[in-house]
């Protein structure tokens, strides 16, 4: 079955639910997809609505593209170099529990209100899950593979290119994939608390006024903009791991 | 092969592993003397060191004691004229066969022409397999994959570790064949780790018998006829069997 008919089938269900739940609770908790859906067309004309849509994506992909940008030379260089990672290790698994979203108050008086503070945060907390997963696949690749590659000539500039990144690549993918829904959480978090532009500024702009109709079309707005992320990491997989493709 | 050159000597090499608070002696004391065209068949039991004599040789592991020379010049690391071959093969899964035969000759930047590998692939009989990747074939052609990808690059000496043992009867036997049609030609040398007797006997012109107990080399046995026509059907090959099989027992 084509991806997009998958898609379309999904929806389909999706909007049938969500049409039954409505027509049960009422308009008022959760008006009808149809009328969700005919403002969210309406809104798409207006250049408010793509101002707030443009300021989420900008730090969404900056804070991801960041963390991506960091993490995934910084975790496969520890992950490769054994006694580095017995190093850096101790400060990862020290500070990977801590609830990142709790130093809002700290990055707010060190890079102000705007959108830097924002991508930070949204970089720091995915900086984790795409740290650990490079360091791991870096660490586990098989002893033979490596001893063979040095015995063919390969230096370890080589050995980064050919050997540790496209044996890492699947699993960072992957870890980004879910990064996309964790980042999407903060990201309307950080909205919410100060912004004058975004989809969570707009969501608890709409539930102020208690206009829900422009609730949910900023809920599924962000909601499309979790997806299309999620779908473009897949993508970027699928691009880039054919090995992992074939039967 | 007296009169031949010399082409890799190992003097007094030994290798030592911590262990705990104690030390392991693997080896110790091994000297090798291999000509140019002479083959060689290392036999010893599991845990013996044999992988690790290899890397040694290899130039991937240091030696705690001992020196290795090839063509007169000590060395220490891996050299182009060594190509190495290890049981699961080392084929990156994310190179398809054409990427993974190039391999070596891309990483050393050493050119070669589509004739070669055409050639190659055509002695090896792994033709129209150059899209598909490592997993998609089977144990025999992965192992001439990886065997096409080391002769690309022209060594002098071929280091093989139980290269074979994966392999069903029949495809070891053909693959055996291989190597002993590939080392006639092209008149290179090899050495061969093996625990399998047969192997031993069928690839080693002299087969030495490694000590479980961090001797070292504690036999050499002279395999003059190891290259004659159907040698796996003569009673000297089955001889060599039963002497190879007596050595093993006694260096246990
Ligand atoms: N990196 C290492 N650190 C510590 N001990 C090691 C290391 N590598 C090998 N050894 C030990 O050295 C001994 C020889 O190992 P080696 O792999 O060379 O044996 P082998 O003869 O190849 O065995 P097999 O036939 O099972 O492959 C074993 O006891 C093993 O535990
Ligand atoms: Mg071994």
């Amino acid at each position: 079955m084509p991806k997009y008919v998958s898609y379309i089938i999904t929806s389909a269900v999706a909007l049938s639910v969500w049409y039954a739940v409505s027509s049960q609770l009422g308009a008022l908790l959760l008006p009808d997809p149809v009328s969700v859906l005919s403002l969210l067309l309406i809104e798409a004309g207006s250049a408010e609505y793509w101002a707030h849509v443009g300021a989420s994506s900008w730090r969404i992909v900056a804070g991801m593209g960041l963390a991506f940008i960091i993490a995934v030379p910084f975790g496969l260089v520890v992950g490769s170099n054994p006694k580095l990672n017995k190093i850096v290790s101790p400060f990862i698994s020290m500070s990977y529990p801590v609830p990142k979203i709790v130093l809002l108050p700290i990055i707010l008086l060190l890079f102000g209100i705007g959108d830097l503070s924002k991508i930070i945060l949204i970089m720091l907390i995915i900086f984790f899950q795409v740290f650990i997963t490079s360091r791991d696949a870096a660490r586990n690749i098989n002893e033979e593979m490596i001893l063979s590659f040095r015995s063919l000539g390969g230096n370890k500039l080589q050995y980064y290119r050919h050997i540790v990144l496209p044996a890492s690549l699947p699993g960072i993918f992957t870890s980004m994939r879910l990064a996309a829904g964790t980042a999407v959480a903060v990201l309307f978090f950080v909205e919410s608390i100060s912004a004058t532009h975004g989809l969570g500024l707009y969501i608890i702009d709409a539930w102020g006024r208690a206009d829900y109709t422009s609730m949910y079309v900023g809920i599924v707005s962000m909601s499309l903009l979790g997806i299309l992320l999620y779908e473009f990491f897949e993508i970027l997989e699928r691009k880039t791991c054919k090995w992992k493709h074939t039967q | 092969m007296n009169s031949s050159k010399n082409l890799l000597k190992v003097e007094n090499l030994s290798k030592v592993f911590p262990n705990g608070d104690r030390e392991k002696v693997v080896f110790s004391g091994i000297n090798i003397d291999l000509a140019e065209g002479e083959s060689i068949s290392i036999a010893g039991q599991s845990g013996c060191g044999k992988t690790t004599l290899l890397l040694i040789m290899a130039g991937l592991t240091a030696p705690t004691g001992g020196t290795l020379s090839l063509n007169g010049k000590i060395y220490s690391n891996p050299s182009s004229d060594i190509a190495l071959v290890l049981q699961d093969y080392g084929l990156p899964p994310w190179k398809t066969v054409e990427d993974n035969i190039r391999l070596g000759a891309l990483l050393q930047n050493i050119p070669v022409s589509d004739d070669e590998i055409n050639d190659l692939k055509s002695h090896l009989k792994i033709e129209g397999l150059d899209h598909l990747y490592p997993h998609q074939l089977s144990g025999g052609q992965r192992q001439r994959v990886a065997i096409a990808r080391i002769l690309l690059l022209k060594p002098k000496l071929l280091l093989l570790d139980e290269p074979f043992a994966a392999l069903d009867a029949l495809t070891r036997e053909r693959l055996q064949k291989l190597l002993l049609n590939i080392f006639r030609q092209r008149g290179l040398s090899f050495i061969i780790v093996t625990h399998d007797v047969e192997e031993a006997s069928l690839l080693g012109e002299r087969i030495m018998v490694m000590d479980s107990n961090g001797g070292g080399i504690s036999a050499v046995i002279d395999n003059p006829g190891f290259l004659s026509e159907g040698y796996r059907d003569t009673p000297e090959f089955f001889e060599r069997i039963k002497q190879l099989r007596e050595v093993l027992k006694a260096s246990d």
